[in-house]
């Protein structure tokens, strides 16, 4: 019998026995991700290989259905490892460290100015870069400035940590959960312009209202004109130009990461995916790499590769079980299928949840759900795609653990400041602003699809 | 969320704030480049003669500079070689004064005002005879006493006018003559040329200092890359300079450290590459001068030695 057909035959929902202890199986794995002391690449490899090897001997599908599986989600591979070199060399050319010190010189170091431009640069670079390149250049340009203008640093790292996953939301190649999620629902790039990035301004200035109410005394917002000046002179003595250690490279990795992007915006125009635009972005910055070719092929995060290997492999199996259509099927009922509770029920879900456990399996595991869902003609998938990419990317204010930028910010508090910021203290701050944040992503997408306004896919 | 694992959050971050550091050289001003107006070329009689005076008539040609011809050589009656060279360069020849090769050369100097010497090295001897062996005691003196940068040659190229399109600035350290030497090669630069500053952290530099600092403290190991950042750091004044030089000037401009032996320095060693050393000079300093010396003997580039 073909392959094919034997599969056809064996993927009707598999017993009710069948899909808890594959739904058990990846509730553990999931366990394991979030785990410390396991390795999350480690924990889902270890998940993949005990489900596929039971799916196996359960005869839940053939052998060849692992290479549809992991085809389905092939092009997510080209578009981690296409950015991750263009980052990578982009990053090396100085030109966000030239750009980030030419605007910090232009606040004159004075409090107020100088916050706000530190949060600006946050969301924009974590915008074209993805969180952590970005996080790397902002953490390291507030202690620099900090030390020298004499200006407490905690009030500046936690503000950077909460503003990165506004600008997580900005557009496809933000973050890892758009990809995923704009891969996996064929999302165009410029409907996260038209969409997810209005709403990126609005989170951001949520987060900059309550983060202002509550460094409020942390720093000294109003100074004098003689503060002023000393602050001037101080600031003045940072030259952005020794930064540029070739004029020529810094314009030419502008131009290859600015084709990029303007590729990604017509990549459907053009009729090719997201991943041939990286690789050819990726390609072009390599070409003119020079000797660190070998050097910037290593930073390509190949462990979130595998992690992602292994999460598609785990999620083909929970799904091949019938589970996942089991649950959008209660979720459906529950909502009684209706936008005003499905948009809260998927957004407020996934951004709870991916405050607490990462938010890539978070975002692999709701993929199938509301494909499901919408799986019928009465319910629209695309509201529910930008609940689950706003929520997923904004769950991470809600804990220091909630996403890397948290992680990274507070990591680095400690060791160059030595200032511990405990949960309490983070999840007052944080979870507020996540709170309202969700809440007002939930009210954004209600009126945008009460007013049609969500363009269709 | 996928984090970084610590150690590597830790070393991109403090690489990161390296490079910020760097920013914090206070407000470095564009440098006045510096170009000659009068120059003196200095005649032997070998094969590097005929670059020299290419190099000569690129110079009077591009800054409309004065020349003066000089053949020092010694016990040589006649003064053909000066005056027909000075016809063709439209230059004027010096009469020939007696006594060592060095000291007519110093006098022709100062009797011609000159503020840039074109001079061969070796002087009077075919460079293959001599090779890196040794830089011939005219050179040894003039390092040691000429009052103007000396524009060394080393090997005869055809076409001179190609030597400045691509100009090293090379600095090994701390050195007084660095902002003179960069502001010489700001200013020699060809349009549209590109001008490097390499620093270059000599292994025997690198050795003493790992060793002091073990002696001071047993627990510290320094490495050849954070030495050379800090190579780096130290010059980054005079690297910001640089850049605004460049960016108000008609060249490319580039800057890299780099460790002793590299491959990235072999093209100064290249034949094929006649781009133009720039040396600083701080005379008493033992490093820099040991430094100028070893540029001089082993580069077939020519070398432009500007003394503090």
């Amino acid at each position: 019998m073909p392959v094919d057909t034997l599969f056809a035959e064996t993927h009707a929902p598999a017993s009710p026995g069948v899909m808890v202890l594959f739904a058990l199986g990846m509730l553990l794995t999931y366990v394991g991700v979030a785990w410390e002391r396991f390795h999350k690449t480690v924990a889902a490899l270890v998940g993949a290989t005990v489900l596929l090897a039971a799916a196996l001997a359960l005869d839940l599908f053939p052998y060849k259905h692992i290479y549809e599986i992991l085809a389905k989600d092939l092009n997510i591979f080209g578009v981690i490892i296409g950015t991750g070199i263009l980052v990578d060399i982009t990053g090396k050319s100085g030109l966000f460290h030239f750009l980030a010190m030419l605007i910090v010189r232009a606040t004159g170091g004075r409090a107020g100015a100088l916050y706000l431009a530190i949060c600006g640069l946050t969301f924009a670079f974590v915008a074209l870069l993805t969180i952590v390149p970005a996080m790397l250049i902002l953490s390291s340009l507030v202690l620099v400035i900090c030390r020298s203008l004499d200006y407490d640093p905690k009030p500046f790292l936690l503000s950077v940590a909460i503003c990165a996953n506004s600008g997580a939301i900005v557009t496809f190649a933000s973050g890892l959960p758009n990809i995923m999620i704009g891969t996996a629902a064929g999302i165009p790039y410029v409907h996260f312009l038209m969409v997810s990035a209005p709403y990126a301004v609005v989170s951001l200035l949520i987060a900059l209202v309550v983060l202002r109410f509550a460094f409020r005394r942390s720093l000294a917002w109003k100074q004098t004109p003689a503060e002023q000046a000393a602050l001037a002179a101080r600031i003045g003595e940072f030259d952005p130009w020794a930064l540029v250690e070739n004029r020529w490279i810094l314009l030419r990795s502008g131009l290859i990461l600015g084709l990029t992007v303007v590729g990604f915006a017509l990549a459907q125009v053009l009729g090719v995916g997201m991943d041939f635009i990286a690789m050819c972005g990726g390609t072009a910055a390599l070409l003119f790499a020079g000797k660190s070719v070998e050097d910037t092929i290593g930073k390509v995060n190949w462990t979130v590769i595998l992690f992602f290997l292994g999460l598609f492999l785990i999620i083909g199996c929970v799904e091949a079980t019938g589970a996942l259509t089991w649950l959008a099927d209660r979720v459906v009922s529950l909502s009684g299928g209706r936008m005003t509770a499905l948009i809260p029920l998927m957004g407020g879900f996934a951004a709870v949840a991916s405050a607490i456990v990462d938010n890539i399996p978070v975002a692999a595991t709701l993929i199938p759900i509301v494909q499901s869902v919408s799986g019928s003609e009465t319910i629209a998938a695309e509201p529910l795609w930008w609940a689950l990419i706003i929520g997923c990317n904004l769950g991470g204010n809600g804990t220091p653990i909630g996403s890397i930028s948290c992680v990274i910010a507070l990591y680095t508090l400690k060791k160059e400041a030595h200032v511990t910021v405990g949960w309490g203290e983070f999840i007052r701050l944080g979870g507020t602003i996540m709170l309202l944040q969700t809440i007002g992503a939930i009210g954004y997408l209600l009126v945008l699809e009460r007013l049609g306004l969500i363009p269709g896919l | 969320m996928f984090e970084p694992p610590q150690r590597s959050v830790d070393h991109d971050v403090e690489a990161s704030m390296r490079l910020f550091e760097r920013a914090h050289v206070g407000e470095a001003a564009a440098l006045e480049p510096r170009r000659p107006r009068k120059v003196l070329v200095v005649l032997d009689g070998s094969a590097q003669d005929r670059f020299s005076i290419a190099v000569a008539g690129a110079l009077r040609d591009r800054f409309g500079c004065e020349l003066a011809v000089l053949d020092a050589r010694e016990r040589i009656g006649g003064n053909d070689l000066a005056e027909q060279t000075a016809d063709g360069l439209k230059a004027r020849a010096l009469a020939k004064p007696a006594g060592d090769s060095f000291q007519q050369i110093l006098d022709g100097v100062t009797a011609a005002a000159s503020d840039l010497v074109i001079v061969p090295c070796p002087y009077g001897r075919e460079l293959d005879a001599v090779g890196p062996d040794s830089t011939g005691t005219v050179i040894d003196v003039l390092l040691a006493r000429s009052p103007v940068p000396l524009f060394v040659v080393r090997k005869p190229f055809e076409p001179a006018d190609s030597v400045v399109s691509r100009v090293l600035l090379v600095l090994i350290g701390e050195n007084r003559a660095a902002p003179v030497a960069a502001a010489w090669a700001a200013g020699l630069v060809a349009l549209s040329g590109r001008l490097q500053l390499q620093l270059v952290l000599e292994e025997e530099f690198y050795e003493n200092v790992r060793e002091l600092m073990q002696s001071l403290n047993p627990e510290v190991d320094l490495s050849p890359e954070s030495l050379g950042e800090a190579l780096t750091q130290a010059h980054a004044r005079l690297h910001a300079a640089l850049q605004k030089t460049a960016a108000s000037g008609d060249f490319s401009y580039q800057f890299q450290t780099h460790l002793e032996g590299e491959a990235a320095l072999v093209p100064l060693e290249d034949a094929g590459t006649p781009a133009l050393l720039v040396v600083a000079l701080e005379r008493g300093d033992h490093a820099s001068e040991g430094h100028v010396h070893d540029r001089i003997r082993h580069a077939s580039n020519p070398v432009l030695v500007v003394p503090g």
